[in-house]
């Protein structure tokens, strides 16, 4: 059955002098619940954006309201990424739950993508949230980050260079960075902060005690079309590569992936 | 200062971004930025962000756009890259980036409305132009793709082609790459490769995977003396295009509104050598120029 079209509304919410970018897709008919999606970090951002837009729509036509974001620094967000940290982006994913949603009427979800997983289970850990779906997370932010200097790494490889500017090693680019206080990565420059804040921020998997929902996803990639996981798998397989990657598909197939979310969701 | 407009433009929906100037109000002058192919509106690594903000902070009204099925922009998108390419490079994305410039045109009364873009949305620009030239009074061009993308993927079955080709044929196209600079010796080495160029018929320089509607806009909106900054990857293939262009079509004299910067150690995309910062600078420095 087609998904009805929902409205959507981009907005900003004012947050001491600062401007943080919201979009509220607003569900089909009354809410069921407010799901809050945290997006995933740098250029995942932009390259998973056209897939987290769809996601939301798919669960606006489900019957949830759902709010995506920007962290500040990022996006449509206003301030400077070089000044930004972990802790600014947590405390924002707080800020706009509290100013977008009113949790004393609606029961609020949370997702995260990759890093936005990791947002996600920090709120959930701090007792926001009736219940936590996660794409994918990286156990902490610092292995995040050492993978994306990797990625780094690989691709000044490929690049002709003199011998002078070749890159020396993912160790090579951390030194840089604490020496200079800033290290540019995909167009973004990395400030100390993001070094110093990364192993706080950890993927927290609820306790058994916790009788909250949670559901940890973990996508494996799959060349051709992707097969559908078995009931209550928590392993679901999306096209190679994946969609916060660069690849050859805008819309990839991910209807396996939104209906496990769904039936979660709506579990 | 930052502000969300939704226009419904043709029954279809298209979500901006405004940078005010920060005196307030809107400006004589605006800028239009277009999506960085299909990403969403504020560009790898927030590009296009920071390229408005520079522009605000000059007192020019910034405008950056989703157009439909794009960013946040509700529309139909092709399922893969090479079919959104196509498209772009065909020029039938223009109609729909025509009429947000219009719509831009319609907000505050701007006087002079300079348009552009990474990538995809210079190439837009630039048939936003080709078809309604009075709709554009500059052109901010960055990494303009002045040739089909489709033909460069699919040159795994022109090799093979190749193979099958004749000894003379082949010598052809081994002279036609080395006089382009398509070629893996002449592309890095600018003066050998002007040198080279200036001995290439203006049928070789335009042959190949050249995208001619969108040199011949090129060429004409420079003829019609339209101001224009264009800033490349040095060294790069859009760089070289761009040369092979001017080349075979600038009549004597029509380079004389084109400001070029070439940004040196970088990406198409501009994220490495802290090009982004270079690209900003480069702006400011043209808009400051167009007084």
């Amino acid at each position: 059955m087609p998904v009805p079209p929902a409205a959507e509304i981009p907005d900003f919410l004012a947050i001491g002098g600062r401007q943080l970018y919201y979009v509220r897709h607003c569900a089909a008919g009354r809410a069921r619940a407010h799901i809050l999606c945290c997006p995933p970090f740098g250029l995942e951002r932009t390259l998973a954006y056209t897939t987290l837009v769809r996601f939301a729509r798919y669960l606006a036509g489900h019957g949830f309201e759902v709010i995506r974001f920007d962290y500040r620094g990022t996006g449509e967000s206003d301030g400077r990424f070089e000044s930004c940290g972990f802790h600014d982006w947590q405390q924002d994913a707080v800020d706009v739950l509290h100013g977008t949603i009113d949790a004393s009427t609606s029961k609020i979800l949370l997702f995260g993508l990759r890093f936005g997983g990791l947002i996600a289970s920090r709120l959930f850990e701090r007792g926001l949230g009736a219940g936590l779906l996660v794409w994918q997370a990286p156990p902490d932010a610092r292995s995040m980050l050492l993978e994306l200097l990797l990625r780094k790494l690989a691709a000044s490889a490929l690049r002709p260079r003199t011998a002078a500017q070749a890159p020396q090693g993912r160790q090579a680019y951390i030194d840089q960075w604490l020496r200079e206080g800033a290290l540019e990565v995909d167009g973004l420059r990395w400030g100390k902060a993001l070094w110093r804040e990364s192993l706080d921020l950890r993927l927290v998997t609820p306790s058994a005690a916790d009788p909250r929902p949670a559901c940890m996803l973990q996508l494996r990639r799959q060349r051709g079309r992707p097969s559908a996981a078995p009931a209550g798998s928590e392993t679901v397989t999306i096209p190679y590569p994946a969609f916060w990657d660069y690849g050859q598909e805008i819309l990839p197939d991910l209807q396996h992936l939104f209906e496990r979310s769904l039936r979660f969701l709506e579990s | 200062m930052r502000q969300i407009l939704c226009p419904s433009l043709a029954g279809r929906r298209y979500v901006m971004t405004r940078h005010l100037p920060a005196r307030g109000g809107c400006s004589d002058r605006a800028l239009a930025l277009f999506n960085n192919g299909q990403v969403p509106r504020d560009g790898h690594a927030g590009l296009a962000v920071q390229l408005a903000t520079v522009a605000a902070r000059q007192g020019i009204t910034t405008y950056r756009i989703d157009l439909p099925g794009l960013g946040d922009a509700p529309g139909p998108l092709p399922v893969r890259v090479d079919l959104f390419w196509q498209q772009n490079e065909t020029g039938q994305q223009a109609a729909a980036a025509a009429l947000a410039l219009d719509y831009i045109r319609s907000q505050c009364q701007h006087s002079r409305l300079f348009a552009g873009g990474l990538c995809g949305a210079a190439n837009n620009a630039l048939f936003c132009y080709a078809d309604k030239p009075e709709l554009i009074d500059g052109l901010l061009l960055i990494e303009p793709q002045f040739f089909f993308t489709q033909i460069a993927t699919a040159s795994g079955t022109s090799e093979l082609r190749a193979s099958r080709l004749s000894a003379s044929a082949r010598l052809r196209q081994r002279w036609s790459r080395l006089l382009t600079a398509e070629n893996r010796y002449t592309r890095p080495r600018p003066r050998v490769r002007r040198a080279l160029m200036a001995l290439a018929p203006k049928r070789v320089l335009l042959g190949g995977s050249t995208n001619l509607p969108l040199a011949h806009a090129y060429a004409a909106a420079c003829r019609n003396q339209v101001p224009i900054l264009c800033i490349v990857e040095g060294n790069g293939r859009r760089a070289i295009h761009l040369e092979r262009i001017e080349r075979a079509l600038h009549t004597p004299g029509a380079g004389r509104w084109v400001d070029k910067t070439e940004l040196l150690e970088t990406n198409h995309v501009l994220t490495e050598g802290g090009a982004i910062e270079q690209c900003c600078g480069a702006v400011a420095d043209w808009l400051s120029a167009q007084g």
